[in-house]
């Protein structure tokens, strides 16, 4: 990008202006990550690792994509305002949901409790306490019905935070039931059961019968709706358990290269999915270091799809994505700060490029967000897509020496992870042997050492410490009244509906899975026969046995 | 003689699938000469609690993130008690509203470690529970 | 005297199964305790009709969950089983992670099964010191198997031989090196060799390779023809087949007198590491109250003095240690004076 003798030129005044040995407030200063960052940066960095502007940087729009997907980004469309939400029960969450539109964040995103996410219902054993605490309960088809009363889903776009086909195919009754059909509905499903699996902890059937599962996902949208997002492939739970930004990236790309190779091995060609792939990503403290990741995730895509893939369809090669800012940063103490942390954290995905953007609430360090602080996260996107200006252009940072150079780091770093996980045999054998586990626990390990001994500051918590009474704040209760009213729902439901149409649907669907066909179909049928969420998953179960936790590694040495 | 090593329980009780937390503790209690024993996730308070006896532990550590404490440790207790050992401390880790403390004492936790807790006074908090209670009978 | 009464209590507590007496027994025998000596002194005649099943073999292997599934067939079988479950003490920090338990939780509300977690504390072999008494104690307590469950930790492995009557070293397909490490050792203790995770693609030419290191003869039990059988703890393939070999090796093991003779060399080396492990306890004592005694160490770290002969200068001493405290209790006797 710059001719020789300019880079020597600046080399060489380099070179002088660091003789002198200057203090500074540490030894050495690195990006949240890990990565040791230099006091200045210039051209001849970028020169130094062969950054070259029409190869690696380019336009937006134009591959690698460096820069966005779109050639007008923002100038275009703004991201989505995208809140996560998803508590007590059916109707309280729709309550929610009007509430968020109301006030400006059109993109519905909804969270399923932990019962729910294990496939069973609220009346089991092992959901007592867990109803509706961290997500919305859903046993039926009922309770999908409830929770959409009112929102015609053939206008809005939702976000459902989910895998395996019960919760989806409820989705689209429901919406067929409203009149929509599934080729106009628009969204995603999370579908990503491998960062559920490693990140999350949740496990349900053994993992390669979660793969096929979400396959069946994919296969069924690729055919019936063109506008819907089968998979979000996410990275935000494995940073949350404390790996680093590169290995954010690393393991959330392998992550998507052994789905694409689960589709391709159904016989799905890789353009009929690639533009149906999206990617969900953590916005974290380090403001420079996370745009690099989002630039760095978004070459590294392309390139895997064009050349690994060998995809045709620019659109294949587009690394879209939603955002939401980190949980694990938020703090109880002085919960107000969280408010500046979002906004910093918010702005960082935007200059990263994202699609649709999740802000966390300030009381989210303690409890789900009330409606008020839910607000003004809110708020906070709206602020910064009409008052800052950073969407008057596209990519402002690009070209920064600092920023393109942090790119290609993180980029540089991240291959070296996604070769090593090739050489193992795929993400999923790298997860059977416990490598990204012990990866994971060893990066969330020592940044804890670091955050002890004073390394890296909390403020409000390891500096700038208040004894006494933390600010009283509201939160959101979650009561026992949810879980009296789901079980009394399921009762209801049981005793109305047609017994025998449910048993023909349910033998139906295990005949079915037992022939391994795609169970989109049969679940849908059970679904309308208002199966409950756990009789289906209970025949799943049968199919695919339980998940063995106790084979689970954690990575700890 | 051993007399000084600390057996500690690291459990993680229902749903919850957040285990950074309780796999950083684990960690650090271990470089901290400790014997850890981990329960993995999903246990059930009885289970807990039988594990416990049986490892004959000094100290329960359960970590909770999902809201369910109010419910599960109660259960837990019950079961400790149930086979005469709530002699046990047990002390908790995790998202707990402040506003729960109390309860959680009067139902008989020791303390509580929200987030922001130092490893550190963890560790040094169980070697004090451990020195009160005098060494091993 | 107090301690009498605390060792009849607890006698009784574990003949009565109860639970929590036996794990803060088995604490008591950890921490060297010396009612916990008393203990044993009791129940001792009592111990001998444990089956006594060691698994061993390299880390990752799956030796947890295929233990976990050996109980379950076990406990169809109506037996009741108790689990030592070893897991190696950091040399740096002393402290452990005692992580095998994860794998075996959905059986800890089992009134008839007891698992117990142990850190090996310093010891060489991949075993607690405690291994030998917490198994007996199992023994007298009711369980009729007991599984002591090892990390193969390559050579050093074989200390589980002289405990168990019978030893699984477990394996896994495709491992290329473990052929070699084998050969270090493990191969020769193995009663039954377990390639577990069958399903893997490379259990077969694994098993096979086995089988052609192996030979046809045990090292260990003259005629006892060493089967190599092949598992999956997840799906439950090959456990039965495994609990059958286990079961015939006992049987033949007793059909052959070797029951008796394992048990014979069990205990004098238990008898031998107590003994030197109470020699040893004794010389840090005297360290502590013996000045010249620390200034030995010193001189031989200073290699002003031979590891050998200040061995057998302190042999010397604590002979002399002893006769002084003799003298002492039953006042100087003659011979005592010209001591030196």
């Amino acid at each position: 990008m710059f001719d020789r003798k300019t880079l020597e030129n600046i080399r060489k005044v380099q070179e002088e202006w660091e003789k002198e040995t200057l203090r500074e407030r540490k030894e050495q200063f690195t990006t949240m990550s890990g990565i040791p960052v230099k006091r200045v940066f210039t051209p001849a960095d970028l020169a130094d690792r062969s950054i070259d502007f029409m190869k690696d940087i380019s336009f937006p729009g134009n591959y690698p994509y460096t820069r966005g997907i779109h050639p007008t980004m923002y100038r275009g469309q703004l991201w989505t305002i995208r809140q996560f939400m998803g508590f007590g029960d059916p109707r309280k969450s729709n309550e929610r949901l009007k509430y968020l539109m109301k006030s400006g964040a059109p993109g519905l995103n909804v969270a399923f409790d932990l019962p729910t996410i294990n496939g069973i219902g609220s009346d089991h054993p092992l959901a007592r306490g867990e109803i509706g605490r961290d997500g919305v309960p859903v046993n039926s088809l009922e309770d999908v019905e409830e929770l959409f009363d009112g929102i015609p889903l053939g206008e809005v776009s939702t976000s459902l935070v989910i895998a395996y086909p019960p919760i989806p195919c409820m989705y689209i009754v429901v919406a067929e039931k409203q009149g929509f059909k599934p080729h106009q509905l628009r969204g995603t499903y999370q579908n990503d059961s491998i960062c559920r699996d490693v990140a999350a902890n949740v496990r349900v059937i053994p993992r390669r019968a979660e793969l096929k599962l979400c396959v069946d996902l994919v296969e069924y949208s690729t055919k019936h709706m063109p506008l819907w997002y089968p998979i979000s492939i996410v990275g935000y739970q494995i940073r949350e358990k404390g790996c680093t930004a590169a290995q954010e990236v690393a393991f959330t790309l392998s992550d998507g290269i052994e789905f694409v190779n689960a589709f391709i091995q159904r016989g799905l060609d890789v353009d009929s999915f690639g533009p149906r792939l999206s990617f969900m990503w953590n916005a974290h403290n380090d403001f420079f270091e996370e745009i690099a990741k989002y630039r760095a995730a978004r070459r590294i895509w392309a390139r895997i799809m064009k050349e690994r893939f060998k995809a045709k369809n620019p659109r294949s090669m587009q690394l879209r994505f939603h955002t939401q800012t980190s949980g694990v940063s938020l703090t109880a103490q002085q919960p107000l700060n969280n408010v500046v942390r979002v906004a910093i954290q918010a702005l960082a995905a935007i200059l990263g490029g994202t699609q649709s953007l999740h802000t966390d609430s300030m009381d989210e360090a303690m409890a789900l967000p009330t409606e008020e602080a839910v607000k003004l996260a809110v708020r906070t996107q709206q602020i910064l897509a009409c008052e800052s200006g950073v969407t008057n252009t596209i990519d402002p940072l690009g070209g920064s020496y600092y920023v393109e150079w942090l790119t290609k780091e993180i980029e540089d770093e991240a291959l070296a992870y996604i070769r090593k996980i090739d050489e193992i045999g795929g993400v999923i054998e790298a997860v059977d042997t416990g490598y990204i586990q012990k990866e994971v626990t060893k990066a969330a390990y020592e940044y804890q050492r670091k955050v002890e001994k004073g390394e890296e500051i909390i403020v409000g918590v390891n500096d700038y410490v208040e004894d006494g009474e933390e600010r009283k704040l509201n939160l959101l209760e979650i009561d026992e009244s949810f879980e009296r009213y789901m079980c009394q729902k399921i009762e209801g439901l049981k005793a109305r509906r047609d017994r025998s149409a449910v048993e023909k649907a349910l033998d139906d669907l295990r005949k079915a899975a037992f022939r391994d066909e795609n169970l989109m179909e049969p679940t849908m049928a059970a679904v309308k026969a208002y199966a409950t969420l756990q009789e289906m998953w209970d025949v799943y179960r049968e199919r695919y046995g339980t998940f063995d936790e106790k084979t689970h590694l954690h990575g700890v040495e | 003689m051993d007399r000084g090593i600390i057996r500690v329980l690291v459990a993680k009780m229902g749903l919850d699938g957040h285990d950074r937390g309780s796999l950083i503790v684990t960690q650090a209690l271990k470089d901290a000469g400790m014997e850890v024993i981990y329960t993995g996730l999903k246990n059930t308070p009885e289970a807990v609690a039988n594990i416990a006896i049986q490892e004959d532990v000094d100290v329960i550590g359960i970590s909770i993130l999902s809201g369910a404490h109010l419910v599960l440790v109660p259960l837990l207790f019950e079961a400790l008690k149930r086979n005469g050992a709530e002699d046990i401390p047990v002390l908790i880790g995790g998202v707990i509203p402040s506003p729960d403390f109390p309860k959680l004492k009067s139902m008989g936790v020791k303390e509580i470690f929200p987030p922001g807790s130092s490893l550190d006074s963890i560790t040094e908090y169980i070697r004090c529970l451990k020195s009160e209670k005098g060494g091993r009978k | 005297m107090e301690e009498n009464k605390s060792v009849n209590d607890i006698v009784k507590k574990i003949k009565e199964g109860h639970v929590r007496s036996i794990a803060k027994l088995i604490t008591l025998v950890e921490n060297h305790d010396p009612i916990s000596v008393g203990v044993i002194k009791h129940v001792y005649p009592d111990c001998g009709k444990a089956h006594l099943v060691g698994v061993t073999g390299p880390p990752g292997v799956g030796k947890s969950s295929l233990i976990a599934a050996l109980i379950r067939e076990f406990r169809k079988r109506k037996k009741s089983v108790g689990v030592l479950a070893v897991d190696p003490s950091s040399p740096f920090s002393g402290g452990a992670f005692l992580g095998d338990r994860a794998r075996m939780v959905e059986l800890s509300g089992d009134k008839d099964v007891f698992i117990r977690s142990l850190a090996s504390r310093g010891m060489a072999g991949g075993l607690s010191a405690a291994v030998n008494d917490a198994a007996d104690i199992l023994d007298v307590f009711g369980k009729e198997i007991v599984l002591i469950e090892t990390v193969g930790a390559g050579q050093s492995e074989v200390d589980i031989a002289k405990i168990a009557h019978t030893v699984l070293v477990v394996l896994m397909p495709g491992y290329g090196d473990q052929i070699q490490a084998l050969k270090a050792g493990m191969m020769e203790i193995a009663d039954i060799l377990v390639v577990n995770k069958a399903d893997k693609e490379a259990a077969d030419a694994t098993a096979t390779d086995l089988f052609v290191v192996q030979g046809l003869k045990s090292k260990r039990d003259g005629s006892w023809a060493v089967p190599i059988l092949k598992t999956s703890a997840l799906s439950g393939e090959g456990i039965e087949e495994l609990v059958e070999a286990i079961s015939n090796h006992y049987r033949f093991i007793k059909e052959h007198d070797l029951l008796t003779k394992k048990n014979r060399e069990r205990r004098t080396r238990e008898f031998l590491d107590i003994l030197t492990r109470q020699i040893r306890d004794e010389f840090m004592e005297q360290i502590e109250e013996d000045q010249r005694l620390r200034q030995w160490v010193q001189k031989i770290g200073d290699l002003e003095l031979d590891p050998y002969s200040a061995s057998e200068q302190v042999i010397t001493m604590i002979r002399e240690a002893r006769q002084r405290k003799i003298g002492k209790e039953t006042g100087p006797k003659p011979e005592a004076a010209q001591e030196s």
